[in-house]
């Protein structure tokens, strides 16, 4: 099957609540970056929060699903990643 | 907080942490259950069914009291999928009143979790939520408490129930980050539906419900390809349909998570059963099923992990139930160290005799043969969709036209679609030959 189909993901997004954490808990090392030629956090992040633009990595902590994907997948150890600060990040509601 | 000496932090208040902090509670002893979102069960989400042996151990009567969902009255049915087709294996619906084993249901974290840890807390444990645990306390080399930003908290002895990405595991040395190959990625949908459009779709009374096992391959560019597992399971007026999917295969095949649930909303049987429907939450969660590492790293000096900090889960990718025995066997660790006035590592190593005692080493030694067959036959289980769908085409359609003389009886072809392929030349030569013995009589008793 042919998976590639356009998601729209921000709709999927859209269906939760998020209490950001206004310190980012996932600081990018964006030099490491540039050497990468995988870049597996733009696959498998679920929320689709890293995107290569323009040869550069680009990342946005918010709507993070805090599911610690491209801490494990990342090859060249660039992403500090920790929790978000207690009672900040996603709210699932029916979890 | 103070520089009072807790017996037990728990870090974690999901079935684990709760499990471990209501058994100490109830046995006495002064725990504290501490949880990062503003309510436990917030930041979980539940990728299967809770299977309630160890509940059912600790609170008799659960099923009167937690928010349950409905109950599972089948077996897991397994459909393997292929693009345009399905095929579903044998299902046993079981109806008797009293089943020998504890009952299975399907349930909402964010309201079970909730539930389980005010059961710990009505025990006796205090817990604090909105808490993150940001590191470790040491003293004489043993774990002697947590960091938070609301201040530091002592114990005797750390539970580490803090799931797959834990903290306590990685900060105190037991473990480092998983690799991708140990981890899967669940991505799930709650989609609304009607409760009485899913008690006709699914043939079900109110309170009852089902289980379906989806299995079929992901597929990249240039032949990259996995197997993937879907369930689709009945709540109460809603659908969860999840993706559960190793981490290194969605990097090998290049797909993200969401494309392989999109993929799988887009087959034309699980289309039909989820119609209707419109997307409550779409929620991804990452854990521990995959390899499965060596028993050591279960506890340390001061420290135990349970539940998914532990990587817990049954070869199935059945996390609840492992969380909650674990929780309860690391409670007995902990009531047996303070006995002894010992929570040393070596004092500690009981936690594999209360582990044995719930069941968990066996569980555990079963999911590391069943990744290691899995790593190793991975291509070949990736097949395997397409291959059932071809022999159950050919069986159960194509049979009327089968006049050619080189049709096969369907134990002659499930033998050169699955065996040959895979089994080693011990299991080939009595099988084939079976294979073609049973051939030679369909044809000459379809000639007849």
């Amino acid at each position: 099957m042919e998976e590639g189909h356009d998601v729209r993901l921000d709709l999927k997004l859209d269906t939760l609540v998020q209490k950001p954490d206004p310190e980012p808990h996932i600081v990018l090392d964006t030099e490491r970056c540039l050497m990468c030629q995988e870049r597996p956090c733009t696959i498998v992040c679920p929320a689709g929060l890293y995107v290569w633009v323009d040869g550069a990595m680009t990342h946005n902590c918010d709507g993070c699903l805090e599911c610690g994907s491209c801490r494990v997948v990342c090859p060249h150890g660039a992403i500090e990643w920790r929790y978000p600060r207690g009672g900040h990040g996603v709210r699932y509601r029916w979890g | 907080m103070s520089d009072h000496v807790h017996d037990c932090i728990v870090v974690g208040a999901g079935p684990a942490g709760s499990a471990a902090a209501l058994q100490m509670a109830r046995d006495g002893l002064d725990v504290v259950l501490l949880e990062r979102g503003n309510r436990p069960g917030e930041k979980n989400v539940m990728s299967g069914v809770l299977i309630t042996d160890t509940l059912s151990d600790l609170i008799p009567d659960f099923a009167d009291q937690a928010p349950l969902e409905r109950r599972i009255t089948n077996t897991h049915t397994t459909h393997y999928l292929t693009d345009d087709a399905a095929v579903s294996l044998p299902t046993l619906r079981d109806y008797r009143a009293h089943l020998e084993e504890p009952p299975i249901f399907t349930v909402f974290r964010s309201e079970f979790d909730a539930w389980f840890a005010e059961q710990a807390v009505k025990a006796g444990a205090e817990l604090f939520t909105a808490t993150l645990v940001e590191d470790l306390l040491w003293e004489d080399g043993r774990v002697s408490g947590v960091h938070t930003v609301r201040g530091d908290l002592r114990a005797r002895v750390v539970i580490g129930a803090d799931g797959v990405n834990s903290t306590v595991a990685e900060t105190s040395g037991l473990r480092t980050r998983p690799t991708p190959a140990e981890v899967s990625l669940i991505a799930r949908e709650v989609l609304d539906l009607p409760a009485s459009v899913i008690e006709d779709r699914f043939v079900l009374r109110p309170d009852e419900g089902v289980l379906n096992l989806f299995i079929g391959r992901v597929c990249g560019p240039e032949g990259r390809q996995g197997v993937y597992y879907t369930e689709l399971y009945t709540n109460r007026d809603s659908l969860s349909l999840t993706s559960e999917v190793p981490v290194d295969v969605l990097q090998a095949c290049g797909v993200p998570a969401y494309e392989v649930l999109a993929a799988r909303e887009r087959h034309p049987y699980i289309a039909r059963l989820i119609e209707g429907s419109t997307l409550r939450e779409y929620q991804a969660h990452l854990i521990p099923w995959g390899g499965v590492e060596s028993l050591d790293e279960l506890y340390g000096d001061g420290v135990l992990l349970a539940g998914d900090a532990g990587k817990f889960t049954t070869q199935d990718g059945v996390g609840s139930w492992p969380a909650m025995a674990s929780g309860k066997a690391a409670a007995r660790t902990v009531e047996h160290a303070l006995e002894t006035r010992d929570v040393s590592r070596d004092s500690l190593s009981s936690y594999l005799g209360f582990l044995g005692d719930e069941g968990l080493i066996e569980t555990r030694r079963q999911a590391r043969e069943h990744w290691a067959m899995q790593l190793k036959r991975r291509r070949a289980l990736a097949q395997r969709p397409e291959q059932i769908v071809a022999i159950a085409r050919r069986y159960f359609t194509d049979w009327r036209g089968a006049a050619d003389d080189d049709a096969r009886s369907l134990w002659g072809q499930a033998y050169v679609d699955l065996i040959e392929p895979t089994a080693p030349w011990y299991l080939r030569l009595p099988l084939g030959l079976a294979a073609w013995v049973d051939t030679l009589r369909w044809r000459i008793g379809r000639r007849s």
